[in-house]
């Protein structure tokens, strides 16, 4: 297990250098950079030129591709150009906001998303079956933006129950979370519903029953634990996706969260904080995944951690 | 006396083409400590039968009986709840595929001390040691060890040993036992076998067997049950169907056992054509479609049963008195 572990954050390092490389060249190639004057109209040429030098921007991209690495391995990930403090602040400044909402999210999307599916597949062809699936289409169909526009219009503008910004009563979560729940909803309810037919189709359930497994035990004991093995293997990207914020719902509802900064560091062309987000988002999803195949592992004896 | 008598089972299945007749108007019985083969081939409705009489069938399937009596009780009027305090306790079952039969994700003691702790109350510590002693009595070796692993971690002859462990647990007065040996090694399944008959020589359990392999039977049961497209074509104790068998389809079974004088390349005689599709059984014998002797009554009308002893009965209108005179040729 301990070495499997090693292993797997070996390769993650691996996974992060080339990450790292990648985002580098890519930004570096992106058109306009943050000082150059299509950039900031309203400050002289040649100010422009200073300030990019002392930030280093003057020197060959592979010299400052070197330059990087060097501050990085001490843990420093730079001074935002665009915005003021450094970036390991800004980051641990802004992801409590993405992670507060996302994790209700996650939270959210498994205790609705999961006993929805075991309803549909307990009723297979029925109203609360059809109900589901027809939700479960809509939930994966609708994209986020439109979603957020509409309930932000029904319940915030129209009848005004709930706030339309800001986190500051638990009121203002509804929205955010229910936004960010609603497609993996959809998906954890599918799941859980095909995997759970599959499931109590199985020989084992049979067996079961053969010895005198009273239903509600065959389902919550037998079925449930198998059926629920796709949900776990799902859990690592969920959790990845969620807690890292979402660009449309925390501008929607004006989320200090770092999906928002993400998103705005790009178009400042902040460099440092562009990379500096791509890598804590980085190590985030590795870590995600890890911990939801140990977990896959815990619950599944059949999945040999060692041999992958 | 009888231990299970049912009369007149009828089960079929309504699915989206229409309706599985997989049994039709089946009777028989089990005396206490009696063994009865049930043979026939794939499709023939032998597991549906037993899965009838257990209550082990989905919700769709329409099961319909005159009796079915288990023990005294009449099961057809018992409450879902009252014949599952039956499963795993009186009636115990083995089935098929070992590989599939047992769940994945729980360990052997987990799975094996359950009937224990259903059916039996009994507490974490009471099961493991009564578990111990099953694993032992099943001929596992090293149970402590093997207690503690998962299904996977086992071969699929020792998965078959715990299944019929975990059939045993209660100590039953009937064990089902659906082809048991059929998906395992040539070696494995004998010594199941013999697991199988050593057990049945200690206990007072009726058991029933079901199985494609006259063989096993022979070595098995004193009765056999010889099923076709969901009815029974004859039935009577192992001396009556090996040496006497009155029906076409019996012949059919017994002529395609390997011989011990069969000569290397001499080819088994299995009996040509293919089962009845049971969506759509033909209105008079069922193996009316294969049948050498078949007469233009066979097409029409089902066979009555004809008893021929207190034990053999056959349903062939080759029975009839005004029929003509055939008998088994290899
Ligand atoms: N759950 C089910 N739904 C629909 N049809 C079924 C179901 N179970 C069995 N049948 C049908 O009932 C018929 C009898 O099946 P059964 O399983 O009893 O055969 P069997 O004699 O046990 O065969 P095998 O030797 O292959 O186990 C078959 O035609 C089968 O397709
Ligand atoms: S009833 Fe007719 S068709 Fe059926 S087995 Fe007897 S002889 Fe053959
Ligand atoms: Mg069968």
């Amino acid at each position: 297990m301990l070495k499997y572990i090693i292993k797997r954050l070996l390769a993650g390092v691996l996974t992060m250098v080339v990450l790292i490389t990648v985002a580098f060249f890519m930004m570096h190639a992106m058109p306009g950079g943050p000082f150059s004057p299509s950039e900031e109209k309203n400050v002289p040429k040649q100010v422009l030129e200073r300030i990019a030098a002392s930030y280093g921007l003057d020197q060959p991209v592979w010299k400052q591709y070197l330059n990087y690495w060097k501050n990085l391995l001490r843990g420093d990930l730079g001074i935002s150009y665009k915005t003021i403090g450094t970036v390991n602040e800004k980051i641990a400044g802004h992801f409590p906001y993405s992670a507060r909402v996302g994790g209700l999210a996650v939270i959210f999307s498994l205790l609705v998303g999961i006993p929805m599916g075991l309803i549909a597949a307990l009723h297979r062809g029925k109203a609360a079956d059809m109900a589901t699936l027809a939700l479960a289409t809509i939930g994966i169909s609708v994209p986020v933006f439109v979603l957020s526009l509409l309930l932000g219009y029904l319940f915030s503008y129209k009848l005004k129950w709930l706030p339309t910004y800001g986190l500051d009563s638990w009121a203002c979560y509804i929205l955010p979370v229910v936004c960010l729940s609603f497609n993996p909803i959809a998906y954890i309810a599918r799941q859980t519903r095909s995997s759970m037919l599959e499931a109590l189709e199985q020989d084992y359930i049979r067996t079961a029953r053969a010895k005198g497994v009273s239903e509600l035990m065959v389902v919550a004991k037998h079925a449930l634990k198998n059926a629920l093995t796709p949900v776990i293997t799902y859990l690592g990207p969920l959790v990845a996706g969620l807690l890292t914020g979402s660009f449309i719902v925390e501008s929607r509802f004006a989320i200090p969260g770092l999906g928002y900064y993400f998103v705005r560091s790009i178009s400042d062309r902040d460099y440092t904080m562009i990379m500096g987000i791509v890598i804590f988002f980085g190590l985030f999803v590795v870590i995600c995944n890890l911990v939801s195949d140990i977990l896959l592992a815990i619950v599944d004896p059949r999945v040999k951690l060692e041999n992958e | 006396m009888n231990l299970l008598e049912v009369k007149n089972l009828n089960t079929s299945f309504h699915i989206g083409v229409g309706t599985v007749h997989a049994v039709r108007g089946i009777s028989f019985h089990v005396a206490q400590g009696e063994s009865v083969g049930i043979v026939g081939e794939s499709g023939s409705g032998k597991s549906v039968t037993m899965l009838s009489v257990t209550g082990l069938l989905p919700d769709y399937a329409e099961v319909s009986a005159d009796t079915i009596r288990f023990d005294g009780r009449e099961l057809t009027k018992l409450s879902r709840k009252e014949v599952r305090a039956l499963h795993g306790s009186e009636i115990g079952m083995i089935f098929q595929d070992p590989m599939t039969s047992l769940n994945p994700l729980f360990t052997v003691e987990n799975q094996l001390t359950e009937p224990l702790k259903l059916h039996r109350r009994m507490d974490k510590r009471a099961a493991r040691a009564r578990a111990l002693e099953l694993l032992r009595q099943v001929d596992i070796p090293n149970p402590e060890a093997r207690l503690k692993q998962y299904p996977h971690e086992l071969s699929g002859g020792l998965r078959q040993r715990v299944m019929i462990a975990m059939a045993i647990a209660c100590e039953p007065k009937m064990i089902i036992a659906d082809e048991p040996t059929t998906a395992l090694d040539v070696t494995i399944q004998a010594q199941i076998l013999e697991l199988l008959q050593t057990l049945k020589r200690e206990s007072n359990a009726s058991i029933i067997m079901i199985t494609h392999d006259m063989g096993v039977i022979a070595s098995m049961c004193s009765r056999i049950l010889v099923m076709y497209g969901g009815a029974v074509c004859e039935q009577g104790d192992v001396r009556e169907i090996f040496y006497g068998a009155k029906h076409p389809y019996t012949w059919g079974l017994l002529n395609s056992i390997p011989k011990v004088h069969q000569k290397r390349g001499e080819k088994l005689v299995p009996i040509v054509g293919t089962p009845p599709d049971m969506l759509q059984p033909p209105a008079g014998c069922p193996f009316s479609p294969r049948c050498r002797y078949c007469m233009p009554v066979c097409r029409a009308y089902m066979p009555p049963v004809t008893a021929l002893s207190d034990t053999h009965s056959v349903a062939c209108h080759l029975m009839h008195p005004k029929a003509p005179k055939i008998g088994r040729e290899d």
